[in-house]
């Protein structure tokens, strides 16, 4: 008698947490309260998408009062900043119709006068304002560079030997039952992927959420993400081959007597599928090739069980930006206009750039909290046109500053994400825009005066 | 994870048991650790000579909130609003189930708690099983909370 007793038990203690519990009215069902309900808004949004970083999370909500937001769902630290600095005292002035037209005029000059001109920053625009600077770069016979340029041109070196095992998001969310992240941390960068896609999100074959995911992390100094890793090893970058090395050969490196390698050993032998995300900025370039081929060996005979996707600590649409480059130039990394670049990409790290280049033309789409990236040491001093909407450090060593509106918030702009998928991030309806130009209005005119 | 311990709050107290707040020291830091009182309800603390012992504790607390039928004291500073709490939330992995794929709640959801303004608010606190005395005890979500802004107490 005492199994129907326990069966009846369990099913009560499943059934008290869904919905038809709740609205039955049985004894001890919870019923949500009344709760404030927030209606003081002209305008609401909701399944926007934000543009503050690669995460572009597309389930956002703003609620909008006589022009201004007043409130907003799931939107990150990050992208809170960001929209917090486009909306209150960040912002450049806008520039009267004559001013903005003298000002495009002495970029041009500029420009034209100091060749060749690096056009950096494109990987923090919508596709509109990259394909802008693309044909910019290439009329002025340019650089066309994206702010992880080095770490760019180190994945891509490791692509064209070992292939690319990419994936979407989603499929990560479903299948990964492994998810490491080398040198990448989220929680500073993309405050929501380990809740939307990579840790907790509850998929297809991960239904229990993080309780289905093994967590590993490669980090040089303190994070918080060790907290929620199963493994986390803390090391410099010049030891990742040989922890490579160690997890996928016969090789005993050194790495191989850390604490945690015999639980990421093992917990490699029993997934099914692995996600490893890396930032190729802060990894070696052998251990970028290592981890590629890696990813390479895994899957050879077809069955895909690893998926390497870089989540790129700069511009927020630097998926994008590799996205055009590939179509443009087979790149992936940028290109080279000057006179015997070829349209290839340039050779050597931001020293060797710098003494070719003989002006900068610099693209900004966030603050100082949402994009961290300065201009590279070796490049200041060189002459600056300013492309920005921000009040940022960069306005000191600028010669001429342009400011504009920002994608996502006052205009529509298309953003690949960190997977590549692109979506459209839409300007916030009901916004009070105080009718700053495009970014691809401030290139129409930069160019236009190139080329006159 | 993320508790406070007694003794670190009362290391940063004046320890001169004046009673000015209608107890001892050590009482006093039991109140603070559960976020029935605030630093500034203890008077000496106000003096210039505690200025660092106040700033240290405003900064050990954090700017907080409590809730009283949960127990949960979000620490407002330190939240990222990454949204983890929303999505290791049992509530929420079993009955919505948008929600458990990983999209944050929509404002028509009838959830625990969302993500508003870039901040872990409570929405239904009625809704938590630590409302309900014969509901299995959970801390998931002060738990997962990498940034240690979330505290049950």
């Amino acid at each position: 008698m005492a199994l129907p007793l326990v069966r009846e038990q369990a099913a009560m203690s499943i059934q008290k947490f869904t919905r038809a519990f709740l609205e039955q009215g049985e004894p001890g069902a919870r019923k949500p309260g009344d709760g404030a309900v927030f209606d003081d808004y002209d305008v609401q949004s909701d399944s926007m998408v934000c543009a503050g970083c690669s995460c572009l999370c597309d389930d956002v909500s703003y609620y909008v009062k006589g022009g201004r937001v007043v409130r907003t769902l799931n939107l990150c630290e990050v992208a809170m900043k960001r929209l917090d600095s486009a909306l209150a005292g960040d912002r450049l002035p806008v520039l009267p119709s004559e001013e903005l037209r003298r000002s495009v005029e002495a970029g041009a000059r500029i420009m034209k006068g100091h060749s060749p001109t690096l056009v950096i920053g494109a990987d923090g625009l919508h596709e509109a304002g990259m394909v802008g600077s693309w044909e910019l770069a290439r009329a002025l016979g340019g650089l066309w560079l994206p702010w992880s340029f080095v770490g760019m041109k180190r994945f891509f070196d490791g692509v064209r030997r070992w292939g690319w095992a990419g994936a979407i998001l989603d499929e990560v969310r479903d299948r990964a039952d492994l998810v490491m992240f080398w040198r990448a941390d989220p929680l500073e960068t993309h405050h929501r992927h380990l809740s939307r896609y990579s840790l907790f999100a509850r998929g297809r074959y991960t239904e229990r959420g993080n309780s289905d995911r093994n967590l590993a992390a490669v980090a040089a100094g303190d994070t918080v993400m060790e907290r929620l890793c199963q493994q986390f090893f803390r090391m410099a970058p010049s030891e990742d081959l040989g922890l490579i090395q160690a997890l996928t050969g016969p090789n005993p490196a050194p790495a191989s007597a850390h604490r945690d390698f015999v639980s990421l050993v093992k917990a490699l032998e029993r997934s099914l599928y692995i996600a490893l995300f890396v930032d190729p900025e802060k990894v070696t370039a052998d251990a970028m090739q290592g981890i590629l081929e890696w990813a390479a060996a895994v899957n050879a005979g077809g069955h895909r069980r690893m998926a390497v996707l870089p989540l790129w600590g700069g511009g927020v649409n630097a998926s994008g930006f590799v996205q055009l480059s590939l179509e443009r130039n087979a790149s992936g990394c940028g290109a080279d206009f000057s006179e015997g670049g070829m349209g290839a990409v340039p050779e050597g790290d931001w020293e060797d750039i710098a003494i070719r280049v003989g002006s900068v033309l610099m693209f900004e789409s966030g603050p100082d909290g949402a994009q961290r990236r300065r201009l590279p040491g070796p490049l200041l001093g060189k002459p600056l046109v300013l492309v920005t909407p921000f009040k940022r450090p960069s306005l000191d060593q600028a010669q001429v500053v342009i400011p504009t509106a920002l994608a996502g918030i006052e205009q529509d702009g298309v953003f690949f994400r960190a997977d590549g998928l692109p979506l459209t991030a839409h300007a916030v309806p009901g916004l009070a825009c105080d009718g700053y130009p495009t970014v691809e209005e401030v290139i129409s005119g930069l160019l236009r005066e190139v080329l006159a | 994870m993320g508790r406070k311990s007694i003794y670190e709050i009362y290391e940063l107290l004046p320890k001169t048991n004046c009673g000015k707040c209608g107890m001892n020291c050590m009482g006093f830091a039991g109140y603070l650790l559960s976020r029935d009182v605030r630093p500034q309800d203890c008077p000496p603390l106000g003096e210039p000579e505690f200025e660092d012992k106040m700033r240290a504790l405003s900064e050990l607390l954090g700017d907080w909130v409590k809730n009283e039928l949960t127990g949960l004291i979000v620490d407002r500073e330190r939240c990222i609003g990454c949204g983890i709490c929303v999505h290791v939330c049992p509530v929420h992995a079993a009955n919505n189930r948008e929600v458990a794929l990983g999209r944050g709640p929509r404002h028509t959801d009838t959830v625990v708690m969302q993500i508003v303004d870039a901040r872990v608010e409570l929405i239904h606190p009625e809704l938590c099983n630590r409302a309900i005395p014969s509901a299995p005890p959970c801390k998931a979500c002060a738990d997962y909370c990498p940034t240690d802004a979330m505290e049950l107490v």
